[in-house]
């Protein structure tokens, strides 16, 4: 019984959420910036690798493996991305 | 007493080292750029614009004060500037320019985000954030040359690339330079930039500073003359393009543990995970994780994942082979070791746990964005787990099988919702469900297999103790059908058989403290629980407490050390070494 109860809650936070929030993404999300993105992202897990740890070539790579591995929206992947590569320009 | 030992040992070392790699302080920015003028200066207003900028592109790792406490700061290699000290308030505003337009590693130029006017505006906002009072808007060293000529523009490049006569800049003394990257400055004006947003810089720049500048940033950085450019990207570009398109990476960890309790202490388990990366090209990747581990006196080699996705479009991605399955976060995610901040797994998460582990099979998954939150899913069809019938494990499942055991199917899913806008609450709920486990002709062949679970994890800062916090958490329950086992002695019993698990655990690193030491440390608590039938050979309830002390040498490399008291067991001390490569 407590884990349809448990089961109930998600359920109808998840349907609040959606409503509160509408489809469409907030002005506040858009405007993120890639640097914002990649602290506030990649720190959900893992302590975030810092612009210049990679080649850019392997900053692509990185990018489709941790949208596969932890569901990031393909926007965040190619903001962080895109920052990520700056300091090897 | 061999514990005590090992917990002083790791402190000295970690302690020496950290006194060995402190870095000296010293502006990288060569002594011309504090010559450099803002053309700016008083401007009051510019601050305003300053502080947006500074708030979507600094704030991350130099803080919301600017004192070099931003949310990324663990990570990097070195600690972010603090724009509140002296150190940086005491530079000129062309010293700054030049740091923010050139870069610093892991800091990156600014030259071609953000125009001329934007960098100065964000200079006067770094101004306003002095904890010693405003500062002057420009300070020239006293000792500098103040011969100040107006350049509109100027480029760095090769010098086939340039249209105009370059004046080269020579290196002060070992001439053995590259002649690709010799430092050229021209006089030719950029036609999208305002003039007056254009830094005043001295036309004469001295090849001592050119080698002052190569000292503190790296050999070749550009200096003041050589920032404003549209060559540089295109520069870049054709090396990117140099690259290939199939694009390859091998990336990984290293773990070793340390076990002690009453009766033994010995070095354990050593475990080896290249993961494989194909980016064939932008709709296609695979990845593959094989994992060799020691233990047991042999050597154990698996495939944890290979998996082929196809990228249909910004929501949906589609994948085929063996994957890790979303269910849960710890499994394939929050139970990585570099992730895992503790050296062992939480009771009922590990070896004999329960929830899907590898999974044979296709998938889609994906994520967007709605409003201010985030949804992520996953569903999948599997070969699933497959029921185990020997008598000491009856009535337990094998959740990592290579091959299927029969043509039924597990579908599985996971959907999460992050609520806030910046990611720091993430909760989801995952399923699975199986109607067939058992070998088909078997009496076993018809028990179904329920599985669920909600996990939650949660990062924040705690400003007052400059702290980050973590919270992490999961709760699984799955429910087998009823069946009837043979003991050894060909006796038969039933039990129900719906075992759960949970684990919450939280951590604390002052991450951003002064003292590099103190930094690099976090704290750790966790409690597990693991319910299972008492009726079951493997069955009974336990539970087990663990506090953890590990230190970041890295931000993928770390040394733990873990204490754990479990049911019906010695208390025991486990140290872990894990590299991130």
């Amino acid at each position: 019984m407590k884990k349809h109860i448990l089961i109930y809650l998600i359920l109808i936070l998840s349907i609040g959420v959606i409503g509160i929030n509408s489809c469409a993404v907030s002005n506040k999300v858009q405007e993120k910036t890639g640097t914002q993105l990649w602290g506030e992202n990649c720190g959900r897990c893992h302590n975030a690798p810092g612009p210049g740890e990679f080649s850019n070539a392997h900053w692509d790579i990185i990018g489709t493996h941790m949208r596969i591995r932890t569901n990031i929206t393909q926007t965040e992947e190619k903001k962080i991305i895109e920052y990520l590569k700056t300091a090897n320009n | 007493m061999p514990i005590k030992k090992l917990i002083l040992v790791f402190f000295v070392v970690l302690f020496s080292s950290t006194t060995i790699w402190s870095q000296t302080k010293k502006f990288p920015s060569p002594t011309s750029a504090d010559a450099i003028m803002n053309p700016l200066a008083g401007n009051d207003a510019s601050v305003i614009a300053g502080k947006k900028i500074y708030t979507q592109l600094c704030v991350t790792c130099h803080g919301d004060k600017g004192k070099g406490d931003g949310i990324a700061a663990p990570g990097l290699p070195k600690r972010p500037a603090d724009h509140t000290s002296a150190f940086v308030q005491d530079q000129t505003d062309g010293a700054l320019f030049w740091i923010i337009t050139a870069g610093n590693k892991p800091m990156p130029s600014y030259k071609t985000t953000l125009t001329a006017t934007q960098r100065w505006q964000v200079i006067n906002y770094i101004r306003t954030l002095s904890k010693v009072g405003k500062r002057p808007l420009h300070v020239a060293k006293a000792s500098e040359p103040k011969t100040i000529v107006k350049i509109p523009n100027v480029v760095v490049a090769k010098p086939a690339a340039l249209k105009a006569k370059p004046t080269i800049i020579p290196p002060a003394s070992k001439p053995a330079v590259d002649k690709n990257k010799t430092i050229v400055a021209i006089t030719e004006q950029k036609k999208s930039e305002p003039v007056d947003s254009v830094a005043m810089v001295p036309i004469e720049l001295k090849a001592q500073a050119v080698m002052d500048s190569a000292k503190t940033v790296t050999t070749l950085q550009p200096p003041i003359a050589s920032l404003e450019t549209d060559t540089i990207p295109a520069i870049a570009a054709a090396g990117s393009s140099a690259q290939g398109l199939n694009k390859f990476a091998v990336f990984g960890n290293a773990e070793m543990i340390y076990f002690a309790d009453k009766h033994n202490n010995n070095f354990g388990e050593v475990n080896f995970k290249p993961i494989f990366l194909w980016k064939i090209s932008e709709k296609l990747f695979v990845e593959a994780e094989p994992e060799f581990e020691t233990g047991g006196g042999s050597l154990n080699i698996g495939l944890e994942y290979a998996n082929m996705c196809y990228i249909v479009n910004p929501y949906l991605i589609l994948h085929a082979g063996r994957f890790l399955p979303k269910f849960g976060s710890y499994r394939g995610r929050m139970g990585e070791a570099f992730i895992n901040r503790f050296s062992s797994a939480p009771v009922g998460f590990g070896d004999g746990g329960i929830g899907t582990m590898n999974e044979v099979g296709v998938g889609a998954q994906g994520g967007f964005g709605t409003g201010s939150a985030k949804i992520n899913y996953e569903l999948y069809a599997a070969n699933g787990p497959q029921i185990l019938t020997n008598p000491d494990e009856a009535g337990q499942f094998d959740y990592e099988s290579y091959a299927a055991n029969s043509n039924a199917k597990a579908i599985g899913g996971r959907i999460g919702i992050l609520p806030f806008s910046n990611s720091s609450l993430e909760i989801a709920y995952s399923f699975q469900n199986k109607n067939k486990t058992g070998e088909p002709g078997t009496p076993y062949e018809n028990v179904s297999l329920i599985m669920q679970a909600v996990d939650l994890n949660y990062w924040g800062h705690l400003k007052v103790i400059k702290t980050d916090v973590r919270v992490m958490g999961e709760w699984k329950h799955q429910k087998a059908s009823d069946a009837f086992y043979y003991r050894a002695d060909s006796s038969t019993y039933t039990f129900k058989n719906s075992p759960t698990a949970y684990y919450i655990a939280a951590t604390l690193r002052p991450s951003h403290v002064a003292n590099e030491f103190i930094r690099n440390i976090e704290l750790g608590g966790r409690y597990s629980k693991f319910i299972r039938s008492a009726d079951a050979a493997w069955g009974g309830d336990t539970d087990q407490f663990a506090l953890s002390l590990d230190y970041w040498l890295k931000w993928n490399t770390v040394v733990k050390l873990t204490w754990q008291h479990e049911k019906n067991l010695d208390n025991a001390l486990y140290a872990q070494v894990v590299f991130g490569f």
